[in-house]
């Protein structure tokens, strides 16, 4: 069975389908989030016991810095597809690839560092949000790692019979990372600086 | 349903290699957005340096809050508009993001009703 409005919009949408389809998973996503958000919000402001731990600014500031930046390089490897370079693609999906590996280890790195403190989730309401929070997050960057790793070995033959299709892919797996960056840009505050 | 109404050649062009696609950007205009995306990179790593710096003044905690949320709101508005295209979309996503939007206040407000009901905590 061919799955049908993947390169054209169906009309009633104006969409093509997987664009829609990411938007309704997004618009859950926020949802799933905001609960945790909403969450923080109850313990920080509510709870006279609140610890306000330290983490390390730097890394968490690099962190953040290499995020953005596979944010724009996801979108100049979608650029790369509209102006059918297709090396420049896997070149600048690669590097969205390793930013986001660069992110998961040195995430790892802070992790290790707590843990051999004996700064568990259970340790007190700080930690037990922070890993929460940081670890639902380093969940949905190690899955759009994995799809971006299958689009960058098994591209090819989309690219050579339905270009317009990988774009799309393309587009609709950046805006899922974008996503995924725009959680960061609020968690890098709320548990590093405030 | 609606893609059934398709013939199979319409189906079979739809998908064809040079077949009318959803974007009609010409390679200036991708050229443009790619200038436009670089842009919006500098403003989030200055915006992201201002956050950092901010926090290490010493203002009374809810300045503090409000400036960092509002840094944060603008990085995120930056990504939303620009690299997530919903500078323009179409009206069915700007329609999905507002329910979402007003539900996700509604969460964050949540909070609020622990007080209003006196329960201890």
């Amino acid at each position: 069975m061919e799955i049908p409005y993947t390169v054209s919009a169906r009309k009633d949408t104006g969409l093509y389908n997987g664009k829609l389809g990411i938007w309704l998973f997004l618009a859950s996503e926020v949802m799933l989030f905001g609960a945790l958000f909403s969450s923080y919000i109850l313990i920080r402001v509510l709870h006279p016991g609140w610890t306000k731990e330290h983490l390390n600014v730097p890394l968490g500031l690099f962190n953040t810095a290499v995020l953005i930046a596979s944010s724009v390089t996801i979108v100049l490897a979608w650029a790369s597809l509209m102006l059918k370079k297709y090396n420049k693609f896997r070149m600048y999906l690669a590097i969205t690839i390793l930013c986001g590996a660069t992110f998961m280890i040195v995430k790892s790195f802070e992790y290790r560092e707590k843990f051999t403190h004996g700064h568990w989730p259970s340790f007190n309401n700080f930690y037990a949000l922070y890993f929460t929070l940081t670890g639902l997050h380093a969940l949905h960057v190690l899955c759009g790692m994995a799809v971006m790793t299958y689009l960058l070995f098994f591209g090819r033959k989309m690219w050579e019979k339905q270009p317009q299709r990988l774009a799309n892919r393309i587009e609709v797996t950046g805006l899922f990372w974008h996503f995924v960056d725009l959680v960061w840009i609020f968690l890098f505050p709320i548990l590093y600086l405030l | 349903m609606e893609h059934q109404s398709h013939t199979p050649t319409h189906a079979h062009d739809e998908n064809a290699p040079h077949a009318e696609v959803v974007q009609h950007y010409t390679e200036a205009e991708i050229k443009h957005h790619v200038k436009i995306y670089m842009g919006v990179f500098m403003a989030l790593l200055a915006l992201t340096l201002a956050t950092v710096t901010v926090s290490y003044f010493t203002f009374d905690f809810s300045t503090t809050v409000v400036v960092a949320l509002a840094i944060a709101s603008l990085k995120a508005a930056l990504v939303a508009a620009y690299f997530m295209h919903l500078m323009s979309e179409k009206k069915l996503v700007y329609l999905i993001m507002l329910f979402t939007v007003v539900f996700f206040i509604g969460l964050m407000l949540l909070p609020l009703l622990t007080q209003s009901n006196g329960v201890e905590y």
